[in-house]
């Protein structure tokens, strides 16, 4: 339990405090280094790194806004910087990209295998599909932020969110997901 | 639209409130990370505080054998003073240290008031003075003391219990005179300083051209100092007299003595009594003061024409260890070490859409089974769905810096001073990213740079050591980092507290 005590304890570099905050958050926090990276093991480098983070930069957090979303801002960056450092990504222009996937049929659509098959489909989004997808739809981030974010134009940024929609609608009819 | 919002929603939906439990192994790695960076964080402080103690601690120790080294002036026989000869008649000699400064006069010697020097008279407190106690000054006191000192080695023949009680009681004896001479010394002294000051005065009146005019007299807790001033000529000899029961015998101090001091010290034998001959000059130990200061700082900063950019500091710690060295009683130079640590925040506001249909109103019409017959007309009005979003990065800026302050002393009393200072640093700076989210690609990190300072300081001396409250005001005419189409104007304040140590 995340009291403002516990907050206060964190920002004077209180082990106990980072604890309770790490038990708090990091389930919640390794979702999101699961929907932005390929693997587990990549999912946990970045949780690692990111919890790093919280902890060295402790004293910059302000105890009137909410830790929830400093911690997840932390970690959607770390995820950034790792996902350009390790994967080199590039944002493709060109469709034919998709003609390679191979789209696997869902039969059953219960929330866990939903997510799960959610979760697939994204894995096979080419990384700039998928981290503009991620940003616009799950993180509701504006098309300029994004552009900010990852150095791109705004323009680009809508492109590779229409494409990457494009590619998860053609998925999602096909398997009655959705619609 | 509507497939957009549905993928849109069905993604948001699922992972909204996804949560996976990370393995164990991630929280292990996490907290063996955090314990090096805990042991780092203690190492920088141990270390920093290692070298700013031995910075400290050399400086004291290259001044005081600075000041050891002290050229000790005498006035020679003929009248002159000089630098460095050993002694002869008339003339004291003064060792590194303290316990083998017995000087040795020929000739009698007592305390002098003169013109261009300045004389000291020690306190009976002084411990310098059992050591500076002169043999020729009370020629029984110096028999007693080195009779007493060299007793063990001219009384092989007499029993042990003999030399002790001989021994005991010729120092009784010694003791006590050199503590009579003492008191004499110092009424003599008091009496001769008088007199000196008006001999100033008078002699000011008779002749205003004369460099003596330019002498100064002060008074330092047991002894009393003689400025004179930088504009003696180098290359003339300064008249001096010496004062005995209204006689005064006139002496010339070598010109290049004084030429590049302004601050003599007289060193008088304890004997006054019998004497009327200067004995010795020698240069004069300037104040240093020693302080360590810590406090907060504050950052302010100004941003021209950006008023969706925003650049704000907070609080941080200062640390500074700083020599002030006077040139005179009030004046000082003072130079030393500081280090600060910043967090800087850069912001940048953007007004987001958060809905790109942004219709002023629709219509719909819902037909009822007919088809043809309108049921009804909703009519749907959206406001435009704006919000504003602050993006931010986060800097930990920090400098090491030399500081070279000109200082001004003012005497509250005799206890409390206000120091103000005017200055310039010099600083080493460098940048380190704590979290970026805005494209910094346009920031610059200046490694020089250099800040005016304004610093006052209201310092408690308790005796040698004191304390303090410290304000420091600048403008930063070279911030750490300097971004892009941002003209930024930086000024800062620093609150901190001090401790002093006044070297004499």
């Amino acid at each position: 339990m995340i009291t403002e005590q516990v907050l206060v304890d964190f920002t004077k570099g209180k082990k106990y405090a980072f604890d309770v905050i790490y038990s708090s958050y990091s389930s919640g926090m390794y979702a999101i280094c699961l929907r932005y990276t390929r693997c587990d093991d990549d999912a946990q480098d970045v949780l690692q790194e990111a919890f790093i983070k919280v902890f060295k930069n402790q004293n910059q957090y302000q105890l009137t806004s909410p830790i929830g979303a400093w911690i997840k801002s932390i970690t959607i960056n770390c995820a950034l910087t790792y996902i350009q450092k390790t994967y080199k990504y590039q944002l493709h222009e060109d469709e034919s990209v998709f003609d390679e996937l191979v789209l696997e049929e869902v039969s059953t659509v219960e929330i866990e295998e939903l997510r799960a098959k959610l979760m697939q489909i994204l894995n096979k989004l080419p990384e700039g599909y998928r981290l503009v997808f991620n940003l616009f739809a799950i993180e509701n981030l504006s098309h300029k932020e994004i552009a900010e974010y990852l150095g791109i134009s705004e323009n680009t940024s809508k492109t590779q969110y229409f494409k990457a929609k494009k590619f998860i609608q053609k998925i999602l009819e096909s398997e009655k997901i959705a619609g | 639209m509507k497939e957009k919002d549905e993928i849109k929603d069905l993604f948001k939906g699922s992972f909204d409130s996804f949560e996976v439990t990370p393995p164990a192994s991630v929280k292990i790695n996490v907290d063996q990370k955090i314990s090096q960076i805990q042991l780092k964080r203690k190492l920088k402080w141990y270390l920093f505080a290692g070298i700013s103690i031995f910075l400290l601690a050399l400086t004291v120790l290259l001044f005081s054998q600075g000041e050891n080294k002290a050229t000790t002036a005498n006035l020679a026989s003929n009248g002159k003073l000089e630098y460095g000869d050993k002694p002869t008649n008339g003339i004291s000699q003064y060792g590194d240290k303290p316990s083998k400064r017995i000087s040795e006069y020929g000739d009698k010697t007592k305390l002098a008031s003169y013109k261009g020097i300045e004389h000291k008279l020690n306190s009976p407190s002084s411990k310098k003075q059992t050591n500076q106690i002169t043999n020729n000054s009370s020629k029984n006191i110096v028999k007693n003391i080195n009779s007493a000192k060299i007793s063990n080695s001219n009384t092989s023949k007499k029993t042990d219990q003999t030399r002790n009680e001989q021994q005991a009681a010729k120092q009784k004896k010694a003791k006590n005179l050199v503590s009579d001479s003492k008191t004499k010394n110092i009424l003599e002294a008091e009496n001769n300083h008088l007199q000196y000051n008006k001999k100033i005065k008078k002699d000011r009146n008779k002749n205003k051209k004369s460099k003596t005019e330019e002498i100064e007299v002060e008074k330092f807790e047991n002894s009393y100092k003689i400025r004179i001033d930088e504009k003696v000529d180098a290359q003339e000899t300064i008249a001096a007299t010496v004062e005995k029961n209204d006689q005064v015998q006139n002496k010339t101090i070598d010109s290049n003595l004084v030429s590049n001091i302004d601050y003599l010290k007289g060193i008088v034998s304890d004997s006054l009594e019998e004497n009327n001959q200067l004995i010795a000059v020698e240069k004069a130990k300037r104040p240093l003061l020693f302080s360590l200061k810590t406090g907060t700082s504050l950052g302010f900063n100004k941003i021209k024409d950006q008023s969706n950019t925003a650049l704000k500091e907070k609080s941080s710690f200062f640390i500074q260890t700083e020599i002030a060295y006077y040139l005179n009683l009030k004046m000082a130079i003072s130079s030393g070490f500081n280090y600060q640590n910043n967090l800087e925040i850069i912001s940048h506001d953007q007004k987001i859409i958060n809905d790109s249909a942004i219709v002023s109103y629709d219509v719909s019409f819902i037909y009822d089974s007919m088809q043809n017959v309108i049921d009804s007309i909703v009519i749907a009005i959206y406001g435009v769905d704006t919000s504003i979003f602050s993006a931010s990065n986060s800097y930990n800026v920090y400098s090491i810096g030399l500081p070279i302050m000109l200082q001004y002393t003012f005497d509250l009393s005799s206890k409390l001073f206000l120091d103000l200072s005017a200055g310039a640093i010099l600083n080493l700076q460098g940048s380190r990213t704590n979290y970026e989210y805005l494209n910094t690609s346009n920031r610059t990190i200046n490694q020089f740079g250099v800040k005016a300072c304004l610093r006052s300081q209201l310092r408690y001396q308790f005796s040698a050591w004191g304390v303090s409250l410290n304000t420091n005001f600048g403008y930063d005419f070279k911030p750490v980092q300097s971004y892009e189409n941002v003209n930024r104007k930086r000024s800062y304040l620093d609150l901190g507290i001090g401790i002093h140590y006044m070297l004499k």
